[in-house]
């Protein structure tokens, strides 16, 4: 059986000119949670149309849950749950209607499911789509997700505009949602706390590629910001991920051997002043800052 | 017990987990027979993955500060004295890195380093 | 479900459609009916008197009556189609960005589509028919007259505006057809339906170029000519047919276009 979720090869999808997937090669493994990230326009949602048959694929192939990935595949549709960027619901329904519309397209839907997380999210059922907040309609679009019982969860910027109190709240239903067995979470975010917070896996994309497809566990356990000052200091180098410059000082962004490289700096008679552990955020922008980064395609683990 | 994680520290989360039941345990605030709370509950009370708190609870069994219980619920383990040594001094240990590390960038020598930490223990009503 | 979606999303236009034709219909049988009392005293006797009188003369009112409530099923009929997919079509979804709300759906779409479709097309004929049932209804009411004859005459309303619901039916499939393929094309409500008018008006003007001006005889949608431009007689029912036929090609098109173009 297939250990992976989602899983893509070359993957491209050419508007025009305008190249939103590059030969994108993306792993997802069944039963993760994977954080999947990116600038603005760096091709997250493409991705998420492209795999859902959306949108049809210039070339390359993917395959989510096994299926060939392809326009109207329903056995992909039917055991796939998405919820797109904006959310898209029927303005003139309730939430309650929304419910009753979307059940009878799933067989593994759940009433009880259904049920539960409307009261969790404290849902008002019976008002009209169009006179909700933006934070209760991305909680209907998430609850419509999670009660259709679906192996594979994918979900487009789904805290994007929320307050700190809804974005609890649908963190914390995410991850209850999750200690189902088998499922599979696959969300993009700008919100990288929140991908720190529950994924295990993590995927940054930049211009249609992927640049860095790792276990979060090990980005934290490799990744490392070395500060140092001293004469003849190395410009590049293996690992190197990024370097900022001051003068004497430099600040290296190491993806892995951190501490090795540290000494070996020491050895050469620089001062070593820090050696520390990264935030996903600061992995984030060590990669795909302009000015500082000189990455090559990497994949850890 | 109360757990707290910063997911944004750098430090796997389950290490942290895995860490604060260790000290826990090494301060004596959790004792042989306290109950953990279940993977389920912390995941959800801590907004973080249930993997991650699978994985410290796997780590800390392994290493035998805990114990589970078929049928559900771990507990802190009757942990071996020696455990509970090296425990503390691992807990130690990198603060005397990090004293040591400092003292030799600041150049002090070695006993003017033990000289302050004589005094800070004096301060605490320790006997040095 | 989808079908309940479908029905609500087109209520509202539908309703509306049928008051404003039922209330049509009944002024313009008010309007004629009044003239049957003109002259005399309002009386039953005398406005049955005036009534078959009329009948063995010419028609007169009735005619009128009957040419009213024909012109209100061609023209709603037409009206109705060209804006029906306006109200809940296919191409609404575009309009509204829910097409990746219902295309992730487990569903071909064709069946998405075809649904949609045939469940405008049969609101719109019931519209229709209730209208001209309404009609002979309140015509029935309006002349107090139940004897025999009003009453073959009556059937005879009713059963002329059946025959010509019936055959604008391949006319509406047309215009309806193009319209909602229009809206599908443009992925817009409003452009699509630009597009739908540009399409039959331009058809409209081939037609009296080629007819009027070459004097070739042109394939046009009237129930009562025939032409002879494929060789041969056609009956009316086989025009229509094949008149239909063609029709169905446009939500046709419709459905390859969703089936092969990205509905993001």
């Amino acid at each position: 059986m297939n250990e992976w979720a989602i899983e893509t090869r070359q993957l491209s999808k050419y508007y025009g000119d305008v190249k939103a997937l590059d030969g994108l090669t993306l792993k997802a493994p069944k039963g993760s949670v994977y954080g999947y990230l990116g600038r603005n326009g760096a091709g997250k949602s493409t991705t998420l149309k492209v795999l859902l048959g959306l949108a049809r694929a210039t070339s390359g192939e993917a395959h989510v849950l096994g299926e060939r990935v392809r326009p109207e595949n329903l056995a992909i549709l039917e055991r796939t749950a998405y919820v797109g960027e904006n959310k898209p619901l029927y303005e003139w329904m309730s939430a309650e209607q929304m419910v009753r519309f979307t059940r009878g397209f799933y067989k593994s839907w759940s009433d009880e499911a259904a049920r539960r997380y409307a009261e969790m999210l404290e849902i008002p059922m019976r008002r009209k789509i169009k006179k909700l907040s933006k934070g209760n309609r991305t909680k209907v679009s998430l609850l419509l997700a999670l009660a259709q019982g679906a192996e594979l969860l994918m979900l487009d910027e789904p805290t994007s505009g929320l307050d700190p109190v809804y974005l609890d709240d649908v963190l914390r239903t995410l991850v209850e949602h999750h200690v189902n067995e088998g499922r599979t979470v696959f969300f993009s975010s700008h919100d990288l706390s929140e991908v720190e917070q529950i994924a295990e896996w993590v995927g940054i994309i930049d211009n249609g590629k992927m640049l860095l497809e790792a276990r979060l566990d090990d980005i934290r356990e490799n990744f490392r910001t070395v500060i140092a000052s001293g004469n003849g200091l190395p410009e590049t180098g293996e690992n190197i991920a990024s370097v900022t410059r001051d003068g004497n000082f430099r600040k290296y962004v190491l993806a892995r051997g951190g501490e090795s490289f540290a000494a070996s700096l020491e050895q050469q008679g620089a001062a070593v002043l820090e050696v520390k552990a990264m935030s996903l955020r600061e992995v984030f922008l060590a990669l795909l800052r302009k000015e500082s980064a000189n990455v090559s395609v990497e994949v850890l683990a | 017990m109360l757990f707290h994680v910063h997911a944004s520290s750098g430090v796997p989360l389950y290490q942290q987990i895995v860490g604060q039941v260790k000290n826990a345990v090494a301060s004596g605030a959790s004792r042989a027979g306290d109950s953990l709370p279940s993977v389920r509950k912390l995941a959800a009370d801590l907004r973080i993955n249930p993997n991650t708190i699978a994985r410290a609870y796997q780590e800390l069994e392994r290493e035998g500060i805990t114990r589970t219980v078929p049928g559900g619920g771990t507990y802190v383990a009757d942990i071996k004295p020696g455990i509970l040594k090296s425990e503390k001094q691992k807990r130690l240990r990198p603060l005397a890195r990090q004293l040591a590390v400092e003292s030799v960038q600041l150049r002090f020598d070695s006993d003017e380093c033990v000289e302050m930490l004589k005094a800070e223990l004096r301060e605490l009503g320790e006997k040095p | 479900m989808y079908l309940w979606k479908c029905w609500r999303e087109y209520r509202g236009f539908v309703l509306g459609l049928l008051f404003l034709l039922t209330a049509f219909a009944f002024l313009a049988d008010y309007s004629q009916s009044r003239r049957l009392w003109w002259t005399e005293d309002y009386s039953r006797a005398a406005s049955s008197a005036l009534f078959h009188g009329m009948h063995k003369t010419n028609l007169g009112v009735f005619h009128d009556i009957q040419e009213m409530n024909l012109g209100l099923v061609v023209i709603g009929g037409l009206l109705g189609a060209l804006f029906m997919s306006n109200a809940g079509g296919v191409a609404t979804e575009f309009e509204h960005k829910t097409s990746e709300l219902l295309f992730t759906r487990p569903r071909k779409r064709a069946l998405l589509m075809w649904t949609n479709w045939w469940c405008g097309l049969f609101l719109l004929e019931a519209v229709l028919l209730v209208t001209v049932l309404t009609s002979s209804a309140s015509l029935a009411i309006l002349l107090h007259v139940w004897d025999g004859t009003w009453f073959a005459l009556f059937q005879k309303l009713t059963v002329r505006l059946l025959l010509a619901i019936l055959a604008m039916l391949p006319m509406n499939m047309m215009v309806y057809g193009i319209a909602s393929c229009a809206g599908v094309l443009c992925r817009s409500v409003s452009k699509g339906l630009l597009a739908a008018v540009e399409v039959i008006a331009g058809y409209f003007g081939i037609y009296v170029l080629l007819q009027v001006h070459f004097r070739l005889d042109t394939p046009n949608w009237w129930f009562d000519r025939s032409y002879s431009i494929i060789g041969g007689d056609f009956s009316h029912l086989e025009l229509a047919l094949a008149w239909m036929i063609i029709a169905l090609l446009f939500p046709f098109a419709a459905q390859k276009i969703l089936e092969r173009r990205d509905v993001v």
